[in-house]
């Protein structure tokens, strides 16, 4: 009897250690409202708590110069309680994965990163964003924001829920000293210049591009479909509404298979780092990336090293649609603030961060997305004058894919196009299956 | 010796039954329920029935990740039944500095996944060259990009992924050595026997059970495989190194489908049935034969 007791209390014992860890702790709604504990607060006492999920590198930029002026906000309010963290995934694929798991069991931070893709329309649908349309009129700074860096981060429903940091254009960055020891006098102006110049600088014995990641090979299949149809190929075709077997689609397809032979070898398992330190290293004589890489390509002053040079995208006819001028250009990816984080005092945060946040990206090499005051704009370097103007000069901004198409269809696509560039499919067999995969997420 | 109070051993037992259950039965019929829906994450699940098992028939690169998965399997568990069971007949042969052997076999174990695939992924890279192309250009030939290749990358992956796990069977394998009586041993000496046929006719014989125990874990693990084809290659180029629970993995939470990834799931644990089965029948005819 005593054992069967004794066993019964064993039991007993081990069933309550392992229950003692499944009490749930109280949600940290986070924003200002609540403490940490769940507390109310007492009247009086401010507080604001972002967490901020970024898919941006810890060492970009925009994180340093937004972390920047958190602190200085800190100081300037001494009687808030104030915390700013953040949390960079800089790899895009598992960023977007710990995002998806967190709205889907309803646990998204106070910020968080997302392109203005059909995924995250559904979020604005379920109520997960707040408007940022809505906050700049609020706040009288809608003005103060570049016309890029507002519209790249719209909608297809016209709606702005996106804050933006950055106002990049993208352009062929070339080695300037394998361009003359090859012969090659001018910057490439056409598709067809562009073709002899890789072929000329492969002939010499050096690698034309530089290759590596996601979304850099969907740049460049993006390219031609661009200039023959400005956006409405793209926007059409994921719709489903055009087929990627039309002649834009092929022809696309087919310049992307001309370009397979002037990647560096193996680009097709190299990292986006791997992309940009073999063209910063002098491994490669090309590189199309966007003015974010600016940081690593520049000398202490702001301008680019005397080393490279950059041509924008090419013309690819004389019918094209769009203007030598017209290019790829885009604000990045853009936060969102959870909707039912916004209050006062995010409002007073974000008012503040706007209004300093120009100087504070511009310490950093980075070109921000709120334009720069007059002073701070003649201090800037050539490089960043220039860039300024083309962004201004743009009249057409060519859309994404990876953005615009629907989320689902961005691993095939990139799959689908990783094949096409590696010759083992056709242009008519690549047009064939992406219809095919276009047409099955778009049910 | 049998319990006197029958419940005793049940109670006893409670803990670890309600911890199974909780993180093995209760995810599976969960996962089994989202199967039947449509659902991104974000908003209701919709209710469609068997739509997501019809859809499975008809998907090219489930079947494409099946083959990459089938040759995975075959060649990962040959590969690491080989290896484990090589590395434990040197260890039972080597006296001195065995235990240093037994580490150094095994650290590829317990070094992360992470690691061992950044390792590799810098060694077979051509531009910037790494340690195998280098050789290769040292030996004359031209260097292979084996990642993107897509032939080689397939076998590559496997290879890595047996590289990291075969410490593990050959601990187990040399436990079982090291469990069988050393009178048998003498025995067989004594009889002339030498030292392949001690292996052939002794040894190898005797630890059939824990033979057919570690092709289980090797069937299974590799029907599961996931991690090194994810980091080193993420399925690529195009589908190439795609295994079934990668696919899974980017359907549910890439491509926000957890209804069509929650029926992936379960195709995954059918074919892990299906395929111990195959395996615990060749076990029973085998101890029939005897």
């Amino acid at each position: 009897m005593k054992k069967k007791v004794l066993g019964i209390l064993l039991v007993f014992t081990m069933l309550a250690g392992l229950l003692t860890g499944c009490g749930k702790e109280p949600a940290n709604t986070g924003g200002s409202g609540t403490s940490a504990s769940g507390e109310e607060k007492a009247s009086g006492d401010r507080t604001l708590h972002i967490n901020w999920l970024s898919a941006r590198n810890a060492d970009e930029a925009v994180i340093k110069a937004i972390k920047d002026v958190a602190a200085s906000y800190k100081e300037e309010n001494p009687d808030l309680d104030f915390s700013f963290e953040t949390e960079n995934i800089s790899d895009r694929s598992s960023y977007l994965q710990k995002l998806k798991i967190l709205a889907a069991s309803d646990e998204l931070p106070e910020w968080y990163d997302s392109d203005p893709d059909t995924w995250f329309a559904d979020l604005v649908k379920a109520g997960k964003a707040y408007s940022i349309e809505d906050l700049y009129n609020e706040l009288g700074v809608s003005d103060k924001i570049f016309t890029i860096s507002k519209e790249y981060a719209r909608l297809s429903s016209g709606e702005l829920n996106l804050m933006t940091f950055q106002c990049n254009t993208e352009y062929f960055f070339y080695n300037k000293k394998m361009f003359q020891d090859a012969g090659i006098t001018s910057a490439p102006g056409t598709y067809e210049e562009f073709l002899k110049d890789c072929q000329i600088l492969k002939d010499k014995g050096y690698t034309p591009l530089s290759m590596g990641g996601d979304w850099p090979i969907l740049r460049y299949f993006a390219m031609v479909p661009f200039r023959l149809t400005g956006n409405d190929y793209i926007m059409n075709s994921t719709a489903g509404k055009a087929s990627f077997t039309e002649a834009a689609g092929i022809e696309g397809a087919e310049f992307m298979q001309n370009l397979s032979p002037y990647f560096q070898t193996g680009w097709s398992s190299a990292d986006y780092d791997t992309m940009v330190d073999l063209f910063a290293s002098g491994q490669t004589a090309m590189l199309y990336n966007g003015t974010w890489v600016l940081a690593d390509l520049s000398d202490e002053n702001g301008n680019l090293k005397e080393d490279f040079g950059y041509f924008t995208m090419p013309v690819y006819s004389d019918d094209d649609a769009t203007a030598s001028t017209d290019y790829f250009a885009n604000s990045g990816i853009g936060t969102a603030v959870r909707s039912d984080s916004m209050d006062e005092e995010m409002k007073s945060f974000i008012h503040y961060l706007i209004d300093h946040y120009a100087k504070a990206s511009l310490s950093y090499n980075n070109l921000p997305s709120v334009m720069p005051d007059d002073e701070t704009m003649s201090k800037l370097s050539d490089s960043y004058q220039q860039i300024i103007k083309d962004v201004s000069g743009v009249k057409t901004y060519a859309k994404c894919w990876d953005v615009v198409i629907n989320s689902a269809s961005v691993e095939p696509l990139e799959k689908e196009t990783t094949s096409l560039v590696l010759g083992h499919t056709t242009p008519q067999e690549w047009a064939k299956n992406m219809d095919e995969i276009v047409a099955s997420e778009n049910k | 010796m049998k319990p006197k109070y029958k419940l005793e051993p049940w109670l006893f037992s409670l803990p670890a039954i309600l911890v199974y259950i909780g993180i093995v039965i209760f995810p599976l019929i969960w996962s089994i329920s989202y199967s039947f829906t449509d659902w991104s994450g974000i908003g209701n699940k919709a209710f469609i029935g068997f739509d997501n098992y019809i859809r499975l028939f008809s998907d090219k690169t489930l079947w494409t990740a099946f083959r990459n998965n089938l040759f995975f399997m075959v060649v990962g568990t040959a590969f690491q039944l080989i290896a484990g069971l090589v590395m434990a007949i040197l260890l039972t042969n080597i006296t001195k500095g065995s235990n240093i052997l037994r580490v150094v076999y095994f650290i590829p174990c317990i070094i992360s996944s992470m690691a061992i695939c950044k390792i590799f992924e810098k060694m077979l890279s051509v531009q910037p060259l790494g340690v195998i192309p280098a050789i290769m250009k040292l030996m004359g030939m031209e260097p292979i990009a084996f990642l993107s290749d897509y032939n080689l990358s397939l076998i590559w992956v496997t290879l890595i992924d047996g590289y990291k796990f075969c410490g593990l069977y050959m601990v187990i394998f040399y436990s079982a050595f090291m469990n069988i009586s050393k009178d048998v041993v003498e025995a067989a000496y004594l009889d002339g026997c030498n030292w392949f046929q001690q292996y052939r006719y002794i040894k190898l014989p005797l630890i059939k059970n824990i033979f057919f125990v570690v092709l289980v874990i090797l069937v299974n693990g590799t029907l599961k495989g996931f991690d090194v084809s994810y980091i080193l290659t993420s399925g690529g180029p195009g589908n190439a190194t795609e295994l079934v629970a990668t696919y899974m993995y980017k359907t549910a939470f890439s491509m926000s489908n957890f209804g069509y990834g929650s029926a992936l799931a379960v195709f995954i644990l059918l074919e892990s049935l299906v395929a111990v089965g195959i395996v615990r029948l060749f076990e029973a005819r085998s101890h029939k034969n005897e």
